[in-house]
């Protein structure tokens, strides 16, 4: 619907997005990129601007928000772009699930018709078509009885039921881009696991590109290709999901996997994590990240990083690091090249 | 429903028993159209040790900490917490402290923190009101918080924050008994590590009993001495924390534990195993086996008669509801095409 992108394949380029909220800065300086039929998985703790990086791409900032920038998608400026494109981009090239699917859903409408709702405010479609697509989607997605899922309201159906009913929403329009905004974190882990495989397939089949919102790093490593790491409304690293776990450029992605693993590990979920050549006994005692996630209203100087980072010297609390690119990955970090932040993997 | 002596039949795990269960069935709705919600659980929890409680959503497991907690009336059996009933002398704050899941709803948005850690002490008269607020600090600061945060108010400190608020006003009590409730599963992973070491820090200075519900085997099974395993209102696995999860017996155990997702750095080298199927509307009652609709073993037998918890299994005290277990332990472990859990040897 849009122009070919001009050069490169970047489905979405994010570009020095910058908000501001009042006197607050939310996000600094986020640079960030997902090709087509890339899974990308951003990642940080609650507070790190995650969210708001998703919520950004679709225009729905909160309200007085300043931003700043550039965001493209598919060669088309989103950015400052007038509300009809938005409209017409939201829902039907960019699809988006939401971290509570009840809550996401109309009460008091079925379904079925929810998705013909969408279908219809895109397509040029009479109901009997939109509901015959919509029933399709309900299959596609996994769902027991797409019929009955079809006119039954959300009360009816079981969480992970509702998040696979989302997920056919969110795919009415055959969108390009797929942002999940924490898809599975109120879900058991059994239907986590069930709907992680299903947008992996999802994925696979179409071609799509998922941009994955979550605090969870087992859950990234299971289906991205690529883990962007947030930090206090910074981007702080960017790299392959394999040397993300493998090893780590970032001291909080190193953090973030380790706490992770070690998780896992305490509950003998995995094999205990084999020492690394740089790792004392105090960084393998208990996870790193203490204290708490740095405040984007009011951002230590330097690293934001730096209060919490086991690594941090002076020159860390001087100036904010840029970010350095060294073989496809990218790392806000000072002391990258020193480190060997070996997490140790089989 | 007096104080009365443990049978010595029953299996005890510790010296002396804090929390006494037998037959218990709690019922929700009256009639035909009741819905057990937890039936004929028998357990013993000792006193000092962490007891954890895990299954999907509606399973039953918040109802029986609930039970516990003398917050729902059995509709059969009994639940004995320090040898008193729940219709008993001791109820209320002696009995149990609950921690809920969302600290958010647990605080009074409209009170500051110390009058929230504090209440439980005003209508026992532990302490004169004058120094109520010290006490509160106190109590603060045992958990790890300033006294800072001793006048804000619910909205003004982090979810971490407010956990710990939480924690804190359950010891206000003195209670010898806490009930935790998905005490970290609203947590970034990261929080849930410190939120963790924090409670087993204070459990082995104050020498308190937990019991612990979550649906995340890996939040809380790494803290559990022993794991019940719940599905569908009944237990069917109990042991030892080590036992039922390296080592798992019943198919439902193994694949709860197969579908908590690990960090790899190849994205299909372990993929998290999706159970299959929605647990099943506790409305329609099921003859046999509850978990055979999504059991992978299922034979004739599991559909008409009911496996009961069996003893035999030759580790002490790991027990389990399955006609099969025996045969898929053997075949199990001669072939690892099976659902394989646990760790794996190096």
């Amino acid at each position: 619907m849009t122009a070919a992108t001009p050069g490169g394949d970047s489905l979405l380029a994010v570009t020095g997005l910058r908000l501001t909220l009042g006197p607050a800065t939310l996000l600094d300086d986020i640079t960030l990129s997902v090709q087509r039929g890339e899974v990308v998985g951003l990642v940080g703790e609650s507070g790190s601007g995650k969210t708001l990086t998703g919520l950004s791409v679709l225009g729905l900032v909160p309200h007085g928000a300043h931003v700043s920038g550039s965001i493209r998608f598919a060669g088309t400026e989103l950015l400052g772009a007038a509300p009809a494109v938005l409209r017409a981009t939201r829902g039907d090239q960019i699809g988006m699930i939401f971290q509570e699917p009840r809550s996401s859903l109309n009460p008091v409408l079925p379904v079925g018709r929810q998705i013909v709702d969408v279908i219809r405010a895109h397509r040029v479609m009479n109901r009997r078509e939109a509901g015959a697509t919509a029933l399709s989607l309900l299959d596609q997605v996994g769902l027991p009885s797409p019929r009955n899922c079809f006119g039954a309201y959300p009360h009816e159906l079981s969480g992970g039921m509702c998040q696979r009913a989302m997920i056919a929403m969110a795919l009415a329009c055959d969108p390009s881009l797929l942002i999940a905004d924490e898809p599975t974190t109120s879900l058991d882990v059994t239907v986590q696991a069930q709907i992680i495989s299903l947008l992996r397939s999802i994925a696979d089949e179409r071609g799509l590109s998922v941009l994955l919102i979550t605090h969870n790093l087992a859950v990234v490593t299971q289906v991205c290709d690529r883990v962007i790491t947030m930090y206090c409304g910074q981007v702080v690293n960017i790299d392959s999901t394999h040397r993300v776990v493998a090893a780590p450029s970032h001291p909080y992605t190193w953090a973030l996997v380790s706490s992770g693993r070690q998780q896992l590990a305490a509950a003998e979920l995995t094999e205990p994590r084999p020492t690394g050549p740089d790792l004392s006994e105090a960084h393998l005692a208990g996870p790193e990240l203490t204290g708490q996630p740095a405040n984007p209203e009011q951002p230590p100087p330097g690293c934001r990083f730096h209060p919490r980072c086991p690594f941090a010297e002076e020159r860390c609390a001087q100036a904010v690091p840029e970010m350095t690119v060294l073989n496809g990955n990218q790392t806000r970090c000072l002391r990258h090249a020193e480190l060997r932040l070996e997490a140790g993997i089989r | 429903m007096t104080a009365g002596h443990a049978p010595a039949a029953v299996a005890s795990a510790g010296p002396a028993a804090a929390i006494s269960i037998r037959g218990l069935t709690v019922t929700y709705g009256g009639g035909r159209r009741g819905v057990s919600a937890v039936q004929d659980v028998t357990v013993n929890v000792g006193a000092g040790e962490t007891f954890a409680i895990i299954g999907e959503s509606g399973s039953g497991k918040s109802t029986l900490l609930k039970a516990i907690a003398g917050l729902v009336p059995p509709a059969a059996g009994t639940v004995e917490v320090f040898s008193g009933s729940a219709g008993g002398a001791r109820r209320g704050a002696a009995r149990g402290q609950v921690v809920f899941q969302v600290p958010d709803r647990a605080l009074d948005p409209r009170q500051p923190i110390w009058k929230s850690v504090a209440e439980p002490l005003v209508p026992r008269q532990l302490r004169i009101p004058a120094s109520l607020r010290e006490t509160a600090i106190e109590l603060l600061s045992e958990v790890g918080l300033g006294m800072q945060i001793a006048d804000r108010r619910p909205h003004e400190i982090s979810g971490g924050q407010k956990q710990r608020v939480t924690i804190a006003r359950a010891l206000a009590s003195r209670a010898p008994l806490i009930l935790l409730d998905e005490p970290v599963s609203a947590q970034d992973v990261s929080l849930q590590a410190s939120l963790l070491r924090l409670l087993m820090s204070v459990q082995r200075e104050r020498g308190l009993t937990y019991v612990i519900v979550s649906h995340d085997v890996a939040a809380v099974a790494g803290t559990a001495d022993r794991v019940a395993v719940m599905y569908a209102a009944k237990l069917v696995e109990i042991g030892a924390a080590s036992q039922v999860l390296t080592s798992p017996l019943h198919p439902y155990t193994r694949a709860l534990i197969a579908a908590v997702p690990r960090i790899t750095a190849e994205r299909a080298a372990r993929p998290a195993q999706p159970i299959l199927g929605e647990p099943p509307d506790p409305r329609i009652r099921v003859a046999g086996c509850r978990f055979r609709s999504r059991c992978p073993f299922a034979i004739q037998r599991c559909a008409s008669e009911e496996p009961a918890l069996q003893n035999d299994t030759g580790a002490g005290g790991h027990q389990v509801a399955c006609h099969r277990w025996q045969e898929i332990s053997e075949v199990t472990a001669s072939t690892s095409s099976a659902p394989k859990t646990g760790r794996e040897p190096r």
